[in-house]
């Protein structure tokens, strides 16, 4: 029997986007913020996000990311990525383009100090195989999200998961979002979209198409989630959602993914670091739209000792809530879901950096 | 992501001899190449102008608003402006206040939905501004 994993707790800045977009942060002040209100340890950011000129970063922000982490203390986890294969307007980027758009993003994470870089879906296997012997170079673990629409079970996914069992590498897995397992259409949405105006039909049909949708379970085929797509749009354009139609159907069809928790078993042994995807926590600290204590049962239970960054999406429409607060509540629910399984997360510092593996002390 | 809050601030608006500036933010959560924006299109006190009039400054350059689709080397900030430069005959005055509506269109560079196909993000904002 597996011995119960320790997970280490963590935040991505993504979380506090508004605050960040909104300027009530510079970059140092958030990463301290972070640390003040003991959301860490574990650190995650948005390379695109936080780090202006990305990946073209300069020597003198990576000593003051260095000076950054020894001061506060937290555990640099996971480097976000993104593969930007539609840079272009006029043709997609060649497979050789996209690899070397990926090289520079690798690289910096490893001058950061980042153990970990997430990548995305546009990248094939092929692409992810050319790419391991530049994680080699830089000794980082490039980690696929699995985001939803995506699942365990997605041919794409699949195939990701056949091409790391061939290669064998420690250096390839997943990210695994927690988005791709929801049990219902989170409330502040709809409340969202109610006090916009929109009518209570299509309120109601929204769910309605989120739940049959469900019962059909997570799409095996790019079709199949454009018809969900398609349903959504038609629906929102028949009550004057208008512009919204499709932000609705991005809402309805892209983020709120329907994966049964347990189909995660499969991948979690290839699985590099966790994006503890979350959008509310209700009065009784549960997490009414994702099954937190369910995966935590589940990772926990399968051994898993990376970091889990709590990654609030609800500030896409939720302006209300303070974003520090709403991750501390969800990142109580984790440690109170691993207690329940016998085991704990891991909050130290010191225990955090070797779990996620840095030596201690220094930087990889 | 719900960005038609995000666009506009209320220290947008900025004089310039022979018009006016609007200081947008990019209507996502990440910074995103130039190439991602589809379209900009400003009105002014209930007077679209004309897209061809615009001028687009990021840094020290300038761009027609056709041209950004082909900027997929320039990167814009999160926390970065974008001015809009738009012409006026008559210049507001310092502290007039003018009613101005932006509409952003994105296209998402990494969120493929069918072949050359993106997900989009279309964000409006209107805001009663002072000019500075």
């Amino acid at each position: 029997m597996t011995a119960p994993g320790t997970p280490v707790q963590g935040v991505t800045l993504y979380s506090f986007t508004r605050a960040f977009h909104g300027r009530r942060y510079t970059f140092e002040e958030l990463v301290r913020e972070v640390a003040r209100r003991g959301l860490g340890p574990g650190l995650e950011l948005v390379g695109f996000q936080s780090i202006k000129g990305f990946p073209d970063v300069d020597p003198g922000f990576v000593t003051r990311f260095r000076s950054l982490i020894d001061e506060t203390g937290l555990v640099p986890t996971c480097l976000s990525a993104n593969a930007d294969a539609g840079l272009r307007r006029d043709r997609m980027l060649t497979d050789d383009e996209l690899v070397d758009y990926m090289r520079p993003q690798i690289a910096v994470a490893r001058e950061l100090g980042f153990p970990v870089v997430r990548v995305q879906i546009s990248l094939t296997p092929d692409d992810m195989e050319r790419l391991l012997p530049v994680a080699e170079q830089h000794g980082v673990r490039l980690g696929l999200e699995i985001h939803s629409h995506q699942h365990p079970r997605h041919p794409r996914i699949q195939a990701l998961l056949e091409r790391y069992e061939k290669l064998g590498s420690p250096l390839l897995g997943f990210v695994p979002d927690w988005g791709a397992s929801l049990r219902a259409v989170p409330s502040t949405l709809l409340r969202k979209y109610r006090e916009a105006g929109y009518d209570e039909d299509l309120l109601t049909g929204i769910e309605q198409l989120w739940r049959e949708h469900h019962a059909e379970g997570p799409p095996m085929t790019e079709p199949q989630h454009g018809r969900w797509f398609r349903q959504v749009m038609e629906l929102a354009h028949r009550h004057g959602a208008g512009d919204r139609a499709i932000e609705m159907a991005v809402n309805i069809t892209g983020l709120f993914g329907h994966a049964p928790a347990s189909d995660w078993a499969e991948v979690l042994p290839w699985a590099v670091h966790t994006h503890g995807k979350f959008y509310e926590i209700d009065a009784d600290g549960d997490e009414p739209s994702v099954p937190v204590r369910e995966l935590v049962d589940l990772w926990v239970g399968s051994g898993y000792s990376g970091a889990i960054s709590s990654e609030w999406e609800g500030f896409h429409w939720n302006d209300w809530d303070d974003p520090f607060d709403v991750v501390a509540r969800e990142q109580a629910l984790i440690r109170a879901s691993a207690a329940a399984n016998g085991s704990r997360v891991i909050v130290d510092p010191a225990e955090a950096r070797r779990l996620v593996g840095l030596r201690e002390g220094r930087n990889i | 992501m719900a960005t038609d809050d995000t666009v506009l601030t209320e220290d947008s608006l900025t004089r310039r001899p022979g018009g006016l500036a609007v200081a947008l933010k990019v209507p996502w959560y990440r910074s995103l190449w130039l190439s991602s924006v589809s379209d900009i299109a400003v009105t002014v006190d209930g007077e679209r102008v004309p897209r061809d009039d615009l001028r687009v400054e990021l840094g020290e350059r300038t761009y027609h608003v056709d041209e950004l689709k082909e900027q997929w080397d320039t990167l814009w900030f999160i926390q970065d402006r974008l001015q809009v430069v738009v012409p006026r005959e008559k210049p507001p005055a310092e502290g007039q206040e003018v009613d101005v509506e932006v509409a952003v269109e994105l296209r998402l560079p990494y969120m493929q939905i069918a072949p050359m196909t993106y997900v989009t993000n279309h964000a409006t904002n209107r805001r009663t501004l002072t000019a500075r």
